[in-house]
């Protein structure tokens, strides 16, 4: 179902329902109608070719509310609701809160496990009308909506959202949407260039149209970039600029990230906006280590401070979020009958798990990360020219970072060789942090030494880091498990956990132990592959185009 | 994409009503329904306001080896839901099928592409239990078979289920009352007899002036009767319908 959207700019509305008339439409009676678009941040509804709309018709008798499902391809999906959805920018559209049925799975299909948030809200007065032959039969449908306002957006900062490329823009003061219908695409078309040319200006140019409805319109004009969130811009890097420079352009790109997702984090909106500001905060946090004579000394040990305490106080909440959904995959590895009895964990967990998000969102919204925001926003806001960096900084950028890619392939190198059987499970974690240090430089600036070099270096140590990644994720697990069955112990007010559920505790734990061995046992074998001459000298390669 | 196929080896017991009906109620849960009205007689296409030919050949085109169902889909007057309309070519379905080749398959395969398009697909059969039938309930998930509680209607549901049972895959099969008139006291009994039966449903659709309106009206009973006990009905009837399908 394709529509297209005609634009009135500020021209009067009598001139277009002169042209609907003479072809034929009888439009109904106007009504108010409000709309608001729905996505997730990262616009997974608008990639997978879908849009969701929740509209209320003000004067209506039967058809209220209604939620809508828009694709490109198959009639258009109507839920009448009974009431009005409630959703703002803390709270929401709840998925489980439908109907279960096609509509439902499509979206939590297409969304997974991100949140349905109102983006943009329109209001408008609806007059609608069905172009028809003569036998009555249905050739296409016409909406004009005029007295177009956008309501406040209850979406997150528009740091994520805002089409960077299109300045916002007034509202038409009238649309004219042409729905098209299957098998009478001739009518719609005869309707376009009726419009079109109606509506044509003085100057001979056609009137402003785009394939969609007044609400898409209505959100080109707010600046919305549809896509969503994308991560941070890359920046543009230069080899040979100053390195002080150029480690500043990528600690800004992490700062856009941080502040793109620190709001969503703070009122736990969904899970991947604490996972989002945590990659961020990692990432400051290694390339401030990195960053030693680069960066003043001063600054450089304030943030590494102030980083190292935002990465401590989201720390737990983020473990326990990976724990809570990763648990059906968890418990998968039992039978049934285990898993239930496991449920009380869950619970466990799933308080945990509330108590550390309400600990996430007093400290991100505390004066401590009020103030580290701005000084850290502060200082990176400064011209380079009034930045005084270390004796490295004038150094280009290439070779600096290059230097400093090869000694932490290095250390990665020395240490993962040291290792053998008998060797303890934290040395392995110690390892993978290593291969984190090498791996935020390579994604950060790897490019600098060509982007298929890049990507390959990376690649090959992707391989080894999902070795290490699922040693230590079933490590934590089992471990976590035991604390948790240990405090359910503990607790006074629960009572201490049934025999059936200790049982299927230590079955879990047995299972996790055994993934354990598995992945060490693999651990060799990765390991080796890493450090092979060929793809150490691919990474020397990367260095030394970098360095030139 | 789920199929469900409005049934009966009787005619006149109200297939198009609850195949219509339950496709607006469907398309009301937010469920995008695609109605093919297999039928030459075209009444569902009538009643959602289409047109009641088929372009391209007409049957022989439609069901022809090469040929797609998406080029005659047509929108209808209820939002939502599309149409396949029928025409009079369709009464020779069961030849072209033959010719075709694999006929029982053949609905099911024209079928499969629109799996993305719709959510739902309900096929309005003709009366009777012939190769196109077969190739309908081959496709299908659930068969709905209005019965009106007359003896002679209570038989014809039965000879149906024999034809179902003998298929492979078998769909399942359910029964509901249709057009129950309560003042007549031997179709209160048979409704009664029929209800203790396990594939009845529990909706009784009432033989009200609201469902016989929908001929003039060209629409759904809710379009014009939004309150009535028959659109009730139809609701209550679609609940269970889509509690046996998701």
């Amino acid at each position: 179902m394709t529509s297209v959207v005609f634009d009135g700019g500020d021209g009067p509305v009598g001139p277009v329902v002169e042209v609907l008339a003479a072809a034929g439409v009888v439009l109904g009676p106007p009504e108010p109608l409000h709309r608001t678009r729905f996505d997730t941040f990262d616009g997974r509804l608008h990639a997978a070719g879908l849009r969701l709309e929740a509209r209320t018709v003000a004067t209506s008798g039967d058809a209220g509310h209604a939620l809508m499902v828009i694709g490109n391809d198959g009639p258009p999906a109507r839920l009448f609701l009974s009431a009005p959805l409630e959703s703002s920018r803390s709270r929401p559209l709840s998925l489980a809160s439908l109907p279960a049925g096609p509509l439902r799975g499509r979206l939590q299909r297409a969304a997974g496990d991100r949140a349905l948030l109102a983006q943009a809200a329109l209001r408008s007065v609806r007059s609608s009308g069905t172009v028809t032959d003569d036998r009555g039969i249905p050739q296409a449908i016409v909406h004009l909506d005029t007295d177009l306002a956008v309501d406040p957006v209850m979406t997150l900062p528009a740091v994520g959202l805002s089409d960077g490329d299109r300045a916002p823009s007034p509202l038409p003061a009238w649309t004219v949407e042409v729905e098209e219908l299957p098998g009478r695409a001739a009518a719609a078309h005869r309707l376009h260039g009726a419009l079109d040319a109606a509506l044509r200006g003085g100057d001979g140019r056609a009137p402003g149209r785009m394939a969609g409805d007044a609400l898409e319109r209505a959100t080109v004009a707010i600046g919305l970039d549809r896509t969503g969130w994308r991560g941070p811009q890359r920046p543009d890097l230069e080899r040979r600029e100053p390195a002080l420079v150029g480690v500043r352009k990528v600690l800004r790109s992490f700062a856009d990230g941080l502040d793109a997702t620190w709001d969503g984090a703070a009122d736990h909106i969904d899970d991947e906006f604490l996972h989002d500001l945590r990659i961020g905060v990692r990432q400051t946090r290694s390339l401030l280590a990195q960053s030693r004579g680069i960066l003043p000394k001063d600054v450089r040990a304030a943030q590494r401070e102030a980083f190292r305490w935002l990465g401590t106080v989201t720390s737990p909440a983020r473990d326990l979020d990976v724990y809570v959904a990763g648990w059906p995959r968890l418990t998968s590895l039992l039978s049934d009958a285990e898993a239930r009895a496991l449920e009380p964990v869950l619970a466990h967990l799933a308080g945990q798990q509330a108590v550390a998000h309400s600990e996430v969102a007093l400290a991100l919204r505390s004066r401590t990360a009020r103030q580290l925001r701005a000084d850290w926003r502060a200082w990176l806001d400064l011209p380079d020219s009034e930045v005084a960096g270390g004796k490295h900084a004038t150094r280009p950028l290439g070779q600096a970072i290059g230097a400093r890619i090869m000694a932490a392939q290095q250390q990665l190198l020395t240490h993962g060789r040291t290792i053998g059987d008998g060797s303890p499970a934290g040395q392995l974690h110690e390892l993978r942090k290593d291969g984190k240090r090498l791996r935020y430089l390579l994604e950060a600036f790897g490019h600098l030494g060509g982007r298929k070099r890049s990507k390959a270096t990376i690649g090959h140590l992707k391989a080894l880091q999902d070795n290490l990644g699922a040693h230590q994720d079933a490590e934590v697990q089992a471990e976590g498990l035991r604390r948790a069955l240990h405090e359910l112990g503990e607790e006074e007010t629960a009572g201490t956990p049934g025999e059936a559920t200790m049982a299927a505790g230590q079955r879990l734990i047995s299972a996790l132990e055994r993934q354990q061995a598995e992945e060490r046992a693999d651990f060799h074998d990765r390991f080796a592959a890493y450090d092979q001459k060929k793809a150490r000298r691919t990474l020397e390669e990367l260095v030394e185009r970098m360095s030139r | 994409m789920k199929v469900i196929a409005a049934a009966s080896i009787k005619g006149g017991v109200g297939k198009t009503a609850t195949a219509v009906n339950l496709a607006a109620e469907a398309t009301r849960e937010g469920v995008r329904v695609l109605l093919w009205d297999l039928d030459p007689q075209g009444s569902a296409t009538y009643l959602l306001r289409a047109e009641h030919h088929l372009s391209g050949g007409g049957a022989r085109g439609l069901v022809d080896p090469r040929a797609e169902l998406a080029p005659h889909v047509r929108a209808t007057s209820v939002s939502g839901l599309h149409v396949l309309p029928s025409d009079l070519s369709l009464r020779f379905l069961d030849r072209h099928l033959d010719a075709a080749g694999k006929p029982r398959r053949r609905i099911g395969t024209l079928l499969s592409p629109l799996a993305m398009a719709y959510d739902l697909v309900v096929l309005d059969c003709p009366p009777g239990a012939s190769i196109g039938i077969e190739s309908a309930f081959r496709a299908t998930d659930l068969v709905v078979v209005p019965v009106v509680p007359t003896t002679l209607a209570v038989l014809t549901l039965t000879q149906l289920e024999e034809v179902v049972a003998a298929r492979s895959p078998r769909p399942v099969l359910v029964a509901h009352l249709s057009m129950l008139d309560r003042r007549k006291r031997l179709q209160r009994e048979t409704a009664e007899e029929l209800r203790q039966r396990g594939d009845v449903l529990r909706t009784a659709i009432p033989n009200t002036t609201g469902v016989e309106r929908m001929g003039p009206e060209r629409a759904p009973v809710r379009a014009f009767a939004p309150r009535s006990p028959a659109t009730t009905a139809y609701e209550q009837l679609w609940s269970e319908v889509a509690g046996l399908l998701w």
